[in-house]
Formats: C-alpha cells, structure tokens, sequence
C-alpha cells in the first residue's frame, strides 16, 4: 500500500495537469445524458401521411380527420391519383399514405365489413413499423365509434395493466442504456490512453524499473480513474432522478456497488487493451471500435435482446453493458433486492477478474 | 503538388505501418456488418405470456390457442396466482401474464361481458406498446374464431363492423430488417473509423514532435490539408468497398440505384467528417482531449443520425440538431440510394447541405490552423 500510494498521487498530478481533459471528462457525461435522455425517444410524433380519400363522403372525412387528430400524424400532401402518391414517397415527403377506396363507407354500413389501403415507406422500416400500428388502432377506435348498432358491445371486457411503467415512458428504458454506455466508453478510454501514454513516451520504463509490481500499476492506475468516474456515476444517476424522474425503487447502496463494479469493469478492459498496444492512436482505436457500435446495439440499449437470433443473444452474454443495464433497470425500477441481481454481479466481477488477471500477466512478461 | 503527393504517401505509409490499425480497418467492417445488422431490429416477436386460466374451457383453450397461433407469443408456464405471477416480471421471464376468469365461456354464452385482466411488463414501453397492439388485434381475431361465434351465436355478442387493412411496404416489402440497417451501419462504421484516424493524427504530430518537421517543409495550408484528407478519404473509401462487398455476398443486398451518385455522396460525406476530425486534431493539445471531443461529436452523430431511433420521434429542438448533423444526411442518402433508388435530383439536398458543411469546417481549418508554430 505504501509503495501504491506516491504512485496514485504522481497519476492525479497528472490528470489535474490537464485541466481541458479533465473538464471535457465531467462535462461530456453531462452534457450527452441530457441531450440524448431528452432526443432518444421510439414514440413518432408527426409522421408524414398522405391520406388518398376516393369516397370522400361523411366517414370517411371524419376517418382523415381523426387520423390527423391525433398527435401521431401531420397531413403533409394533397395527392389525388396513386401515382402523385409515388412521387411524394421517392422525394421523401410523406412516410405513410392511407387509401380509402370509393365504396368505403357505403360498404361498411351494408356489408359491416369494409377495407383501406396502407402504404409505408420501409426503406424507413423504424418508423414504418410503428406508424403502421398507429394507424391500425386509431382505426380500431374509429370502428368501434362508428358501430351502427348502439347495443352491440366488445364481447370481452379487456382491462390492461401496464406494470411497472403504466405511463410507458421510455427514459425507463433508454436512461439505463446510456448510462452504461457512457461510462463504459469514458472509463475505457481514460484508463487505457493513460497507460499507453507511459509506453509511448517512455515513462513506463522507469515504472518498469522502480519497485512497483505490475499489478501496483494496474492497481495504481484504476484507482484515480475509479475515483473520477465515482463523482461521474453520482452527477449522471443525480440527473436522471431529477431531470428525468427516473425511480430508484431499490436501495441507493445497492445501486452505488453496481455502478462501482461496472466501472471497474469497464477501467480493467481499458487496461486489458493497453496491456496489447503500444501507442495511444491503436489503444483509442481498438478500445473504440470494439466498444461502441457493439455497447449501442448488443446490450438492450435500444434494441431488445429476445429478438435477436439465438447465436447473436449468446453473443451479447460477453458484453458487460448487457448484465450492467439489466442489474441497473432491476435495482432502479423494478426495486429488486441483491437475490434478483446477484448473477449479474457475479459475471460483471468475473469478467473484472478475467481482464485484470489477463493484464497483470502480459504486464509481467513486458 | 509533387510535395502533397509526398505528404499523401508519408500518411498512407504511417497508417499501413501500424499492423494493429490495419487489421481494425479491414475486419471492423466485416466482423461488425456481419453481427451487428442482425441486432437492429425493432420488430417484436417471442413475447412470453403465462395464462391463468381458471375457466379451462374449450373457449378458455381456443383463446390461449389463438395467442400461441398468431405467432407473437411464446407460452410460459407460470404460477397458479396472479399477484405471485407478478413478481415473475421481476426476473423478466414473463412479459404478459393473462388471466381467464372463471365464469368466462358461461358469461360469454349468456351475452355477458367477462372481465380478463391482463398485466404487461412496461419498463421497455416500445415492447410494452407493441405487445398491447398485438393482444387486441389478437383478441379481434379471436371474435371472429368459429369456436367463439358459435358460442355467442344466440346473443348480442356478435358482429362487429370490421375495417380490414391492407397493407403495402413499399421499397422494402419484405419488411427485411438486414436491408434496412446495412447501409446505416456501414455509414457509421466508415464514421467512426475517419474521425478516428483524423482528429488523432494531427495533434499525435504535436505530441511526438514531428508537427516541427512538417512546419519547416515549403508547403502551402491547402496543399498540407488535401494531403493530409486524400489518404484518410482512400482508407475510407476502400474500407466503404469491403462492406459494400460483405453486403452483397452475405446479406444479398440489391442496389437499386445508382453506384456512382453513391460514391459521390460518400466522397463528399468523407471529405466533412474527415475535415471536422482535422479541425478536433488542430485544436486539441493531446490525444486524450482530441480523443474525448471526437467521441462527443460521434455519440451525436451516430446516435442522432436517425439510425437507431426514428429522427421524428425527437423534440424539435433536437430536430435542429439534426439538421447540423452531416451523418444524418448520408444516413439518409445511403438509404435513399441503395433501397429506393432515388436519383441525383432526389439527392440534391442530402448532396448540397454536406457539401457547404465540408467547405465551412475547411475554411474553419484554413482560418485556424497555424502552420507555423
């Protein structure tokens, strides 16, 4: 511990020397949380529709109006024959169109069965998909208040509960994935360009040379790293609860050593790709191309994990953010104590040990 | 020129010097094309539901059948209660739990409305809001099952109007998702790799040294910067190819338009992030600030690119943000190009926005950059 401890004072002399890096540290977090926690939305609002009315008679001008109505949908072109219809979808002005045949309305009262067209753009799949249900359920509610026959009732009384998140307010969802994100990429970072910097400048020699055992440096590196990531992890968790109302249903202790230990994750894979680098420009490099897209998309950030194929799912298992997001979701939400979150714990603490012992033994040979 | 030539050929030869970087140019496109477009994907299926079935009735079966059938849905076994049901949410095994009163068929038989309950597991609200769509329309379907018209048949159960929707995906009928991600993902691959190699290579000269050597060379600011964007432009460009290629042999991606007005966006869209990783290299002192500010620019980048998450969703403000964002216009394009095949003149604006971008961020580097220290 002695020999730890002028070597930890020597590594914050020179994170505070300098002070631009170290502003950029705090502030990127900040600043990223509150933009994308307010941008990061999969609710559309205003999607571009086109509704092609051939029977333009009271229904259906009260469909058109009802679907514009809504806050899911902006009127964007006048079209009147199918093929304006292509136009507009090939110059990117309208995302949807809705076609309502001549003999709607007349077919609905007589044959109580009637039908319209819908046409997406799924080049834009995203969106396409989820104006499409939009569409079809503003459409269900419009059956249901046109029924002709006032006595006639929903065979089924349906009462839905959404639990947990009755809102469906997607911060729950989002808000996880960007904390593990970032703190993943910013601990990475930090931790692996500080210790190539010593082996491109030549200072690790004489670390080399001195007492200190490799696992003094690693230990020695990761603890300043961990200590500026801890104010972090406690700036970001204190604006998600109050910018964006996230809950911390579960205990704040609890909720302190998933983070620490994600962070710590995350610092020992900075070290592990230091360990087989030699310059800073291949460590970012590395560190970068393996942690972003893969953070973004494999750890039910935004895009669920059930739905991928099987293969990609085992895939995500080696992903640190994937257990960090569930551990983080079942604390702050669901308030889950440590017997619904102790699996996560303990793979987040193997991989540490797995990266950190990996390290230590490639320092070793050096 | 001969000395921008020079200095083109000083950069390519530092890049291919380094094993490392050259493995990473050519295997990010291909190990991450491949892995990672079969993620993206928004479209819900597997969604578990337990029943609570206290009726087990024919009714009660050809209702839980009905779910299971409309392939949305994987049955779960779950306990007999509702209330210990819910703590399953917990370990997220369960996403639906539904429960079949027991009076159901014989209510149903007598004209009566029973009450089903049904819980979701909300925390993901896009799987929560899908999973509810998909329950009614299932439901719907249901009504018109003959099992149940035939129980309600002598009530006022039945019959309700109806609107079928047909419906038309244009330019993706499939509904392929790999088709769809492709062309953003390779985008984005190709972002992360020019700002990268850009914004660190400038103040890397700084950090080492050599940026004196470069300094005291008879060369003008223009040509110093054609020479420092063309090598990176040719890493990006073939790097581009490698994906495109992997997109066609693996992904059996169909280009409807044209190649050539694609490579004329990407060179243009090369030549602004390139530049804007330039302008972070000129004004950084040291790798890692020139490494955290590019990361920065690409979080926005990528993640406001309309990529991931539907650009309309976003509040107006960031909408402005988006409209700043050049990785957003070529996101855009790729699509445009590749899956609707639209023309030049569909592309005029994609192509005239990125370009002003690329001369702004360029006369940006020409005002700041200090040649001589």
């Amino acid at each position: 511990m002695n020999k730890l401890k002028p070597f930890i004072i020597k590594e914050f002399y020179h994170i505070f020397r300098d002070k631009k890096t170290l502003l950029i540290i705090f502030i990127l977090p900040i600043v990223l949380v509150t933009l994308f926690g307010f941008a990061i939305r999969s609710e559309i609002k205003d999607s571009k529709i086109a509704i092609l009315d051939k029977s333009l008679d009271e229904m259906s001008i009260a469909l058109s109006n009802k679907i514009i109505a809504s806050r899911y949908f902006v009127n964007s072109a006048d079209v009147e024959t199918d093929s304006q219809l292509e136009e507009k979808f090939k110059n990117g002005d309208i995302d949807v169109a809705i076609v309502i045949p001549p003999d709607f309305s007349k077919n609905f009262l007589k044959l109580n069965t009637t039908n319209v067209q819908i046409l997406a753009d799924a080049s834009n799949l995203n969106t396409a998909t989820i104006t499409k249900q939009y569409l079809s359920s503003i459409i269900g509610s419009f059956t249901v208040e046109k029924l002709s026959n006032p006595n006639i009732k929903e065979p089924i009384n349906l009462s839905l509960r959404l639990v947990y998140n009755p809102e469906l307010k997607d911060v729950y969802m989002f808000v996880p994935g960007l904390l593990a994100l970032i703190l993943m990429l910013v601990s990475a970072i930090m931790s692996s360009v500080s210790l190539t910097k010593e082996k491109e400048t030549g200072t690790f020699n004489v670390l080399k040379v001195s007492p200190l055992r490799s696992y003094h440096i690693i230990i020695g590196k990761l603890i300043p790293y961990l200590i500026l990531s801890i104010i972090n992890v406690i700036v970001i968790i204190g604006m998600s609860v109050v910018i964006f109302n996230m809950p911390i249903n579960g205990s704040y202790v609890l909720l302190f050593v998933v983070c620490i230990l994600f962070l710590i994750t995350a610092l020992s894979i900075g070290v592990f790709v230091s360990s087989i680098t030699e310059t800073q420009q291949s460590a970012l490099l590395l560190s970068i191309v393996a942690l972003f897209l893969p953070t973004i998309l494999l750890s039910g950030f935004i895009y669920p994990i059930e739905n991928m194929p099987l293969i990609l799912q085992g895939i995500c298992q080696i992903f640190p953010a994937k257990w960090f997001i569930e551990a983080l979701k079942t604390v702050m939400i669901v308030g889950g104590g440590i017997e619904f979150i102790w699996l996560q714990l303990l793979v987040l603490a193997s991989m540490t040990v797995f990266f950190i012992g990996l390290s230590v033994k490639k320092y070793n040979k050096i | 020129m001969n000395i921008t030539l020079e200095l083109i050929r000083k950069e390519l030869l530092q890049i291919f010097r380094n094993p490392l970087i050259v493995k990473v140019i050519v295997m990010a496109p291909i190990l991450q094309l491949i892995v990672l477009v079969f993620a993206a994907n928004f479209e819900i299926k597997n969604l578990n539901i337990g029943f609570i079935d206290r009726d087990n009735t024919a009714l009660s079966t050809s209702l839980k059948n009905s779910f299971v059938s409309s392939g949305y849905f994987r049955l779960v076994g779950i306990k007999k209660d509702y209330s210990e049901g819910l703590r399953e949410f917990d370990s997220e095994d369960v996403d639906i739990i539904v429960e079949i009163p027991s009076s159901f068929e014989k209510d149903l038989k007598n004209g009566l409305q029973p009450n089903m309950f049904i819980a979701v597991n909300a925390i993901n609200s896009m799987k929560a809001g899908v999973a509810s769509s998909y329950i009614s329309s299932t439901i719907t379907n249901y009504y018109k099952s003959e099992v149940f018209l035939s129980a309600v048949k002598n009530t006022n159960l039945q019959s309700l109007p109806t609107i079928d929707i047909k419906y038309s995906d244009w330019y993706n009928p499939s509904l392929d998702y790999k088709s769809y991600m492709l062309p953003g993902i390779l985008c984005v691959i190709v972002t992360i790799m020019g700002i990268l190699l850009t914004s660190l290579n400038v103040v890397r000269e700084k950090e080492i040294g050599t940026i004196e050597q470069l300094n005291v060379i008879p060369i003008t600011k223009s040509q110093f910067i054609i020479g420092k964007i063309i090598p990176f432009a040719l890493v990006g460009l073939a790097q581009f190819t490698l994906g495109l290629i992997v997109a066609v042999i693996v992904f059996n991606l169909k280009m409807e338009g044209s190649l050539i007005l694609l490579y004329a966006m990407l060179i243009v869209y090369l030549f602004v992030v390139l530049s804007i990783g330039f302008l972070i290299s000129i004004f950084s002192e040291t790798q890692s600030q020139a490494m955290f500010v590019s990361l920065f620019c690409m979080f926005i980048f990528i993640l406001m690119s309309g990529l991931f998450t539907p650009i309309e969703s976003m509040p107006i403000w960031a909408q402005y943000i988006v409209k700043l964002n050049p990785t957003a216009y070529m996101v855009d394009a790729m699509r445009m190009i590749i899956l609707k095949g639209s023309t030049f003149l569909n592309m005029l604006k994609n192509f005239s926005v990125l370009l002003g971008m690329g001369v702004f961020v360029n006369s940006m580097i020409f005002i700041f950059y200090k040649k001589v220290d």
